[in-house]
């Protein structure tokens, strides 16, 4: 079977994938790697391919799957752009020697294969890339919307071997809660401006009422140690709706992180602050009397 | 473990540099080069591999001729030697191709037990390089590190992923991505940029590797980002004023109901 293939570690990142691989090309081919994850067969995809193995690290399914790929003649690999995602992307394309373009947007058909466009330079810079099947590209959330068909979609499961030399030893929730942001309809971003850790927990019933979570920005994950991802070029690339960034200056290496919001809105009490000149709308003021009045708003 | 650790470096233009006119158009023509901001992350982080490991801790490059001015910058880092993969003229930017030829020159170099790539490079930070390198090579690869453990003859490794952390235990030669905040990399000081100057450096002509120059992906165009924000900022006199229009504003545009 040919087609389009889906993968992503995010089910909700799945959903939307198979909504633009549909647009792509025809069958939509949704792989699940180990076992058949729940919720998986009712997304609207022609076919489940489940790589069945006891391994639980996805990245060392890459082989397999690159062969599955070769042998089914794939068009085209859609990965939600997740870290798992994009690594377990990467490794796939090296093994076919297949064309990769990573973080894509604006992807479309394009001959006898697809053009997609990628942000470069910390986001000051489009590219546009053509690239011929089997492509494999990682796209973000919110690129497309889940089809509401309903129905359940054929298994097809194959054994495979999985390359077992890395093995896990542990895996562990970060501290403090912290949720995966990932398809998070808001995201209230913690910048240098907000002084005291005390604050978090206001803008944690902001971001609540938002419908959404809190990150920050790499210099207080890394000289306040508050948050253990950050937002940015080397950190969480998120794509909400609504972006609120709190006491951000706003370095292109930040807003590189967020640069798929749908909107972004901040607050600050610098008035010359980059970020109003990134952002949708803005407040200029001293956070700890906007944000108690936003929550009062909103509530 | 006294095998030799890689450290695979970039030579790149700041981003910063780079200007956008209003057509569009990007201007690289003022633009200085530098070693890419997150590979010095990953060349301290050889250095410090190697300094445990008793292994050296060995610079490899692939640029256009011009990055060999980036190489004496590397050694001052901490390296004890440099290979450049010398592509003349223009560097191939393509993933495939870049892979291609890193592993075919990994292949040329001395005990080679352990590569240490940035997750991606200050200029289009793709995160393929070390992924795809992994796979070439077919070494066992674990991207988004941010601690490295050496035990004679494999490697246990901290990872961060967006809301958890995994450790893993790999067997050498291996390849790994890390994430800048594995450390905290000083400026280079007199005496080691002094010490640079004799350090060796090597040079891998491209041609040389017999690797497939075709591009994976065919680069059709760059442009500068048009900035569609609508940069309206509520900056009135009374704050609850501001307040109210602002949320009156993403009420407009349904993000708030």
């Amino acid at each position: 079977m040919s087609g389009v293939f889906v993968y992503s570690d995010s089910p909700k990142l799945a959903a939307e994938l198979v909504g633009l691989a549909q647009t792509l090309g025809d069958p939509v081919v949704l792989v699940s790697l180990g076992q058949v994850a729940p919720g998986l067969t009712t997304l609207g995809a022609t076919q489940v391919l489940v790589l069945k193995s006891d391994d639980e690290v996805i990245e060392n399914y890459s082989r397999p799957l690159a062969e599955l790929l070769q042998e089914r003649k794939a068009k085209a690999l859609l990965v939600g752009d997740t870290i798992r995602g994009r690594d377990l992307a990467a490794r796939v394309a090296g093994h076919c020697r297949a064309g990769m373009i990573s973080g894509a947007s604006h992807i479309a058909p394009d001959g006898g294969g697809f053009t997609a466009q990628r942000s470069t330079y910390g986001g000051k810079l489009i590219e546009t890339g053509q690239v011929e099947e089997l492509a494999v590209l990682t796209v973000g959330a919110g690129a497309a919307t889940p089809l509401t068909v309903g129905g359940e979609s054929p298994i097809d499961e194959v054994t495979v071997e999985t390359d077992r030399r890395v093995i896990l030893i542990e895996r562990a929730d970060a501290g403090g809660g912290q949720a995966d942001l990932t398809t998070a309809p808001a995201v209230v971003g913690v910048g240098l401006g907000v002084s005291d850790q005390a604050d978090l927990a206001q803008l944690e019933v902001l971001a609540k009422l938002l419908g959404g979570g809190v990150s920050c920005s790499r210099g207080v994950c890394e000289e306040r140690g508050w948050f253990d991802q950050y937002i940015g070029v080397s950190g969480l690339n998120l794509s909400p709706d609504l972006y609120l960034a709190v006491g951000i200056s706003g370095q292109i290496q930040h807003l590189y992180g967020v640069r798929e919001a749908k909107l972004i809105a901040a607050v600050n009490i610098n008035k010359d602050a980059p970020i109003f000149r990134n952002a949708d709308y803005g407040i200029v003021g001293d956070y700890r009397s906007v944000v108690p009045q936003l929550i009062a708003a909103l509530s | 473990m006294s095998s030799n650790v890689i450290a695979c470096f970039k030579w790149v233009y700041d981003e910063a540099d780079v200007v956008v006119d209003a057509s569009l158009t990007p201007d690289f023509s003022r633009a200085k080069s530098k070693i890419s901001e997150y590979d010095r992350n990953a060349i301290e982080a050889a250095v410090q591999v190697a300094a445990k490991s008793g292994g050296m801790p060995l610079g490899l490059t692939l640029g256009s001729s011009a990055a060999a001015s980036g190489l004496k910058d590397a050694l001052s880092r901490g390296l004890a030697e440099v290979y450049l993969i010398d592509c003349g003229a223009e560097a191939p930017s393509d993933y495939r191709v870049v892979t291609e030829a890193l592993a075919k020159a990994i292949k040329t170099m001395p005990e080679v037990g352990l590569v240490i790539c940035a997750e991606g490079s200050s200029d289009r930070y793709g995160r393929q390089t070390a992924s795809r390198l992994g796979a070439v090579l077919d070494w066992p690869t674990v991207t988004s590190v941010v601690s490295v453990e050496t035990d004679g003859g494999s490697l246990k490794v901290s990872r961060k992923l967006e809301d958890s952390f995994e450790t893993l235990a790999l067997p050498l030669p291996a390849v790994v991505a890390v994430l800048p905040e594995i450390n905290n990399p000083d400026l280079p000081g007199m005496k080691a940029i002094l010490a640079a100057k004799r350090k060796p450096q090597h040079t891998l002509e491209f041609a040389s590797l017999s690797v497939d120059a075709t591009p994976a992906v065919t680069v059709t165009a760059v442009t500068g980002l048009q900035n569609n924000r609508k940069q309206l900022v509520f900056d009135g006199p009374d704050e609850a004023t501001n307040v109210a229009e602002f949320i009156e504003a993403l009420r407009k545009e349904g993000t708030i109901s």
